[in-house]
């Protein structure tokens, strides 16, 4: 049982951005992904989730698994109910579909859960005022006029509802402020201890790291992971910055 | 290859002005002008004509019309069927500095292609009360607030000119 | 159905005198051509004769005076050439519609006593649980003649009229004297004049001085048979400070052969009063519908036209409002979707005549499979409308390569104490959006689904919510594509 990637080469445009990436997750882990501007997290988080501009350059020995069943061939809503979620960095926004309505739909499209209109309301609502989200928002066009902070809360809000076996957050510490992160984190942690959700932390600063604790460290450059580690890593890339991170692997 | 095409309406008449592109690429602006200071009708018609994709339009028209002139503006953006890839966006501004001069604003759209970007904007009016008053508030008399404004409009056009030699002949004719 | 060649449009018929009598160069703009090749098809009515219309007012019963405005009318449209902007209409054959049909004697009152198989359709429609459940009353109309029609008591105590046009003529003929044909003269068009000769059917409406009507009022209409012409005929006098909401949906079932739609409606709004008129839209997809539907606003009165075009094979149709009095307001907020062999032509007009008059148009529509969708527009601001504001947004989504989208505004300004805006956006459902909703759990076509009805939302949550329900539901088939 896990989230198995190997041999992940990825084009965008005939340009090599992933070069042969591997890396595995287990359930309740928690692996944080580092690495500076340009090194490729947010293609691996876009690929994993089946984003039709990322191309697989080479099938050779590629595995792209969710517990034992392959999802390379899948589009992204196969994906998501395979048990994949992706906090995205840059939420779209969707005139005129609230989050209850997107969420209804995304509940109803997974076999196993049949959850009330009302329900699910109140459901909502109770992530909303522990995640300290507006409940003005809840009515709004999905990501209409929100702002950064407001649209990475929203994304942890649906992940929260939606229980994914294995979650993506893709840089969602960018735009927060230490009230936001701490209660994101919270979150997060939530999911790995209870619900044994494995969770793969993007980040190319080290602020989340401190609330949400990670079991493993990895860190990417170029599109090749460069190092592996605990959480001395994140140390050393506090002291040393990203050109020495490469040295020791 | 970005090219610049310039129409200018300085007397009643009539003109017209068609942009066609060569290949995937291309990318033309289109100036026009106009500046109806006389009796009588001014009209302009533009169309930038998209057969192939990849290419990138921008039009932007100013107008100003006085003295009892009446203009009408013409604005049509024609995408081809197959031509993805079109990035356009036309804009005309007209403005009716008096009680007599009347304007028709006809900014048109023909979509036959659904991977593009195509959008107009247009404006009817005359010189907006909240600019005069921050203009006449620094001491501004009302008639030279007035044709700063319209300076800034038209120059908002005239400024994007490329060739300096005609820049300069426009700003003679005008002021 | 496939439009089998590209029917080449003519630009909507420009206003060329600037200074005239609004009205007056409304009527005449419908056939003047100017600067521009502007072709006119000209038909010959052998199917229809003077005599038929003159013996359809005889079998109503109706007044000389009726009888005198139908056979002018008749003679307009004969002499008339069919307007120079209008698609192509070579589908549709003249002499093989049959103009009117009676399918019951006498309009029935009571649920029981209509015929058991319009009875069937209705219910399909819904119309039984309508009727006990939050509306008024319902006018139901079948090929022509209104079947039935009921209105609930407190409406009646109130002075509101609500009745079938030929019952409307009967019972109030000097009130509909007055108003008939005034808003829409008889040489309007040629499709206005043919409605005028043999119009049948359609609704008539009085609400007296200051009473607000809670409920919206609604009407159905169904084309049932093969070549059935429709030409119904509404009428709708809201007196001042008066607000009444009427409703207007059909759908059709299927056929071959072309059938028409060419109805009337006038609306006129006094001083305050406030009127909205829904409508939606679904007929069958061999349907041309072509609709004249204008409204008089005087002053401090607001008009508010809400169109859903779904269905038909074209729709010709752009809700009209003349401001006529200060302060008058219009709006008309419009969606159109055009599918595989459809073009919805649709659009909104607004003549300012009077001074701090306001209008705002709002247009969505989306083009898919092929369909075409048209935007075309007209705001005019006459001299001496000081201080008139008018606002345009024409938002289109292109679902695919095959389909297309036009916009065709006019505006013109004859008064420069006034404001102008206008815009309009072409664009696809974005990729982005499409990945967004999918990396949630949403199969493909869902997602788009969702998109496209959150565009129409802005205008859908305007419209009540039994209709708001059945269009989304709509859009959605569409979207599947089994629909049509």
């Amino acid at each position: 049982m896990a989230f198995e990637i190997s041999n992940l080469w990825v084009k965008i445009e005939g340009k090599e951005i992933l070069k042969g990436i591997s890396l595995k997750i287990e359930p309740g882990e928690v692996v944080a992904l580092m690495g500076p501007n340009g090194s490729g997290k947010s293609t691996l988080a876009g690929s994993l989730m089946g984003h039709p501009a990322y191309k697989v350059a080479s099938s050779k020995n590629l595995v792209l698994s969710i517990d034992g069943e392959s999802i390379i061939e899948k589009t992204p809503d196969q994906r998501a109910r395979a048990g994949l979620f992706l906090a995205m960095q840059y939420p779209v926004s969707i005139p005129g579909v609230s989050v209850r309505e997107a969420l209804l739909a995304a509940i109803r499209s997974r076999t196993q859960n049949v959850m009330s209109a009302l329900d699910l309301k109140k459901l909502i609502e109770k992530e909303a005022e522990e995640l300290v989200i507006d409940p003005e928002l809840l009515k709004r066009g999905l990501n209409e006029g929100f702002s950064g902070g407001e649209k990475k809360k929203m994304e942890i809000l649906q992940m929260r509802i939606l229980s994914p076996k294995y979650t993506i957050l893709d840089e969602t510490d960018s735009g927060l402020d230490i009230d936001a992160l701490k209660i994101v984190a919270k979150g997060a942690n939530y999911l790995a201890k209870k619900k044994k959700t494995g969770i793969l932390v993007i980040t190319h600063y080290q602020r989340l790291l401190t609330f949400l604790k990670p079991d493993r460290v990895l860190v990417m450059m170029d599109g090749v992971i460069v190092r592996e580690g605990g959480i001395e890593v994140v140390e050393g890339l506090e002291k040393s910055g990203y050109q020495t991170a490469g040295k020791s692997v | 290859m970005k090219r610049q095409e310039v129409v200018i309406l300085s007397e009643p008449g009539k003109k017209e002005l068609v942009v066609n592109f060569g290949k995937e690429g291309e990318e033309v602006e289109i100036l026009g002008l106009i500046i109806a200071d006389q009796p009588g009708d001014y009209y302009l018609k533009i169309l930038v004509d998209h057969k192939i994709g990849k290419t990138f339009g921008r039009v932007m028209i100013r107008g100003i019309a006085k003295n009892g002139a009446r203009i009408q503006v013409e604005g049509m953006i024609k995408i081809d069927k197959g031509a993805n890839g079109v990035d356009d966006f036309l804009e005309m501004r007209l403005l009716l500095l008096d009680g007599k001069s009347q304007a028709t604003a006809e900014p048109k759209l023909e979509i036959e292609a659904n991977e593009v970007k195509a959008s107009h904007a247009a404006t009817v009016g005359r010189v907006d009360e909240e600019e005069l008053y921050y203009l006449m508030s620094r001491g501004i008399g009302r008639e030279w607030a007035e044709k700063l404004i319209v300076d800034g409009f038209l120059d908002q056009v005239i400024s994007r000119i490329a060739k300096i030699e005609d820049r300069k002949s426009v700003k003679r004719k005008i002021f | 159905m496939v439009i089998k060649q590209r029917v080449k449009v003519s630009r909507f018929a420009k206003i060329v005198r600037l200074d005239e009598d609004a009205v007056k160069s409304l009527s005449e703009s419908y056939q003047l051509g100017h600067h521009d090749d502007i072709t006119y098809a000209y038909r010959s009515e052998r199917g229809l004769t003077g005599k038929m219309v003159a013996d359809l007012s005889t079998r109503k019963g109706e007044p000389i005076w009726m009888r005198d405005l139908r056979l002018s009318a008749f003679g307009l449209y004969q002499a008339m050439p069919m307007p120079g902007w209008v698609p192509d209409l070579s589908g549709i054959n003249w002499n093989e519609i049959y103009y009117y049909l009676a399918p019951t004697k006498k309009e029935s009152k009571t649920w029981e006593e209509v015929p058991d198989a319009i009875k069937k359709t209705f219910d399909k429609i819904g119309i039984p649980e309508a009727e006990r459940g939050m509306l008024s009353g319902v006018k139901a109309q079948y090929d022509s003649t209104v079947i039935y029609g009921s209105l609930r008591k407190s409406l009646s105590k109130k002075g509101v009229v609500f009745l079938g046009m030929d019952e409307g003529l009967r019972q109030y003929p000097e009130l509909v004297r007055e108003y008939f044909s005034k808003t829409v003269p008889l040489g309007d068009n040629k499709l206005a004049a043919l409605n005028s000769a043999m119009w049948s059917g359609g609704s008539f409406v009085y609400v007296p001085k200051n009473v607000e009507v809670g409920l919206p009022l609604q009407a159905y209409f169904r084309i049932n048979a093969e070549n059935a012409g429709q030409f119904e005929r509404t009428l709708i006098i809201a007196d001042e400070g008066s607000k009444v909401h009427y409703v207007e949906g059909c759908s059709a079932p299927a056929y071959s052969s072309g059938s028409l739609h060419a109805a009337v409606v006038e609306i006129i709004v006094k001083k305050g009063a406030k009127v909205q008129y829904t409508t939606v839209q679904n007929w069958y997809k061999n349907v041309y519908n072509l609709v004249t539907k204008r409204a008089w606003v005087e002053e401090e009165g607001e008009m508010r036209w809400i169109d859903g075009n779904l269905g038909s094979r074209l729709t010709v149709k752009y809700p009209a409002c003349i401001l006529a009095g200060r302060k008058a307001r219009g709006e008309t907020l419009s969606i159109a979707m055009a599918g595989a062999g459809q073009h919805q032509d649709a659009g909104a007009k607004m003549i300012h005549l009077a001074p701090e008059t306001t209008s705002q148009i709002i247009s969505k529509s989306i083009s898919k499979n092929g369909g075409r969708a048209s935007y075309r527009g007209l705001v005019k601001i006459n001299k001496g409308a000081k201080g008139a504001k008018s606002k345009v947004v024409c938002d289109a989504l292109i679902l695919d390569s095959e389909s297309r989208s036009d916009t065709y505004p006019t505006n013109i300004i004859l008064e420069n104490e006034v404001s102008l805006e206008h815009e309009a956006t072409v664009s696809k459902v974005g990729e982005d959006q499409l990945f967004y909703l999918m990396s949630r759990g949403l199969p493909e076509h869902e997602a788009e689904a969702m998109i496209v009805n959150g565009f129409l939302e802005p205008i859908m949550k305007q419209i009540p919510l039994e209709y708001a329900v059945e269009m989304n539901r709509l859009v959605e088939l569409e979207m599947e594509g089994s629909v049509g």
